[in-house]
């Protein structure tokens, strides 16, 4: 053995927490035992890949459990969730190796569930804001409709079921507006449940009332945003994933492959933590000292 | 962005991962991952020659 493949002696400390830490976070544990380059390596490397998955995916490709079956009406999702078929994501067993950042889809998968709060209007009480884009629709074709971003709030008087609210509204040249909303409930049911794996909810809703004049009457079409603890690593349903295949494609494909790869990665890594690299048990067993051989009884 | 370009960081990060797993002095570590990064993307990029040859007719 030449001396360029020496290795240096590894500092694995209490390899049982070191590997524990790898788990929760690539490249934790290696930090733990002040094995530095691979430690920013591993986590460079690892989080990298799996934070590329997830912006492909647009934030979706962990899930631990998907819904399959009708219907497909969003506001009948809580009957869905506990009546029909809720199946396991085998990808997620790779997925979960990666640690804290797929640890969510664990929770989330109960959050989804009525039982847990998660049933249409159950969020009404508390009023409804985040910001809101979308277009405002003329009552009358010849006029052109007008794209809006801007802020929503919305009030629920349970004893009338209707909402009500405001949205300041910024169209796209530059015209500041306030709209006035006042809808039944029935109205506004295509919102969505308060948790599902969708980062806006739609809010279709006519204009009473606006600064200008010139938008009573129109059509608001917008998707209002959910708070990220209320989509992120939610479990998915047929009608989303067909979705996400239909638009990205095999981007989507790829998005998993590159989350399923990165926990697969790790695998290396907390074994690497609780045992040391793999070529350095050879390397110290040939730099082993030879055993001093016994003295010879000395001869007159 | 054609979808086979995304192999060329992926061969990179999981080179560097693995052989980071095999040694412990950095500069080898760097030596065998740009090795084994070599060798998965001959391998890929013959695959994909012959994949070429073999469809190039239909």
């Amino acid at each position: 053995m030449n001396s360029e493949n020496k290795q240096p002696m590894v500092p694995l400390k209490d390899p049982w927490l070191a590997a524990f830490l790898a788990l929760l976070i690539p490249g934790l544990g290696h930090l733990y035992q002040g094995r530095l380059f691979k430690a920013v390596l591993f986590g460079v490397c690892i989080l990298g890949t799996y934070f590329c998955g997830m912006s492909l995916g647009e934030g979706r490709p962990v899930y631990m459990h998907y819904y399959s079956g009708p219907p497909h009406i969003a506001h009948e999702y809580p009957q869905n969730f506990t009546n029909t078929g809720r199946y396991f994501n085998y990808g997620y067993l790779a997925q979960s190796l990666v640690g804290l950042p797929s640890l969510p889809a664990y929770f989330q998968s109960g959050r989804i569930l009525p039982s847990q709060g998660n049933q249409f209007g159950s969020d009404f009480a508390q009023g409804l804001q985040g910001t809101v884009e979308g277009i405002l629709i003329p009552p009358e074709e010849q006029e052109n409709v007008v794209a809006f971003v801007g802020q929503v709030k919305l009030d629920y008087d349970p004893q009338q079921d209707r909402f009500t609210g405001l949205v300041n509204a910024s169209t796209a040249n530059g015209e500041q507006l306030e709209l006035s909303i006042s809808q039944t409930a029935y109205d506004t049911q295509h919102i969505d449940l308060p948790r599902m794996a969708e980062p806006s909810r739609p809010l279709l809703a006519t204009i009473n009332q606006s600064s200008n004049e010139k938008f009573n009457d129109w059509v608001m079409k917008s998707e209002m945003s959910r708070s990220f603890w209320d989509w992120y690593q939610m479990p998915l349903h047929d009608r989303q994933l067909n979705d996400l295949h239909g638009r990205l494609g095999k981007t989507w494909e790829l998005a998993m492959v590159l989350t399923w790869i990165a926990g697969l990665l790790n695998v290396f890594v907390i074994w690497d933590a609780f045992e040391g690299p793999a070529h350095l048990q050879l390397i110290e067993q040939e730099e082993k000292p030879s055993t001093p051989k016994s003295p010879q009884p000395a001869t007159k | 962005m054609l979808l086979l370009t995304y192999g060329v960081p992926l061969s990179a990060v999981i080179s560097l991962v693995y052989m980071g797993t095999r040694y412990e002095n950095p500069q080898q570590i760097l030596q065998q991952s740009a090795r084994l990064f070599a060798q998965i993307g001959l391998v890929l990029g013959a695959i994909q020659l012959v994949l070429y040859f073999l469809t190039i007719s239909l």
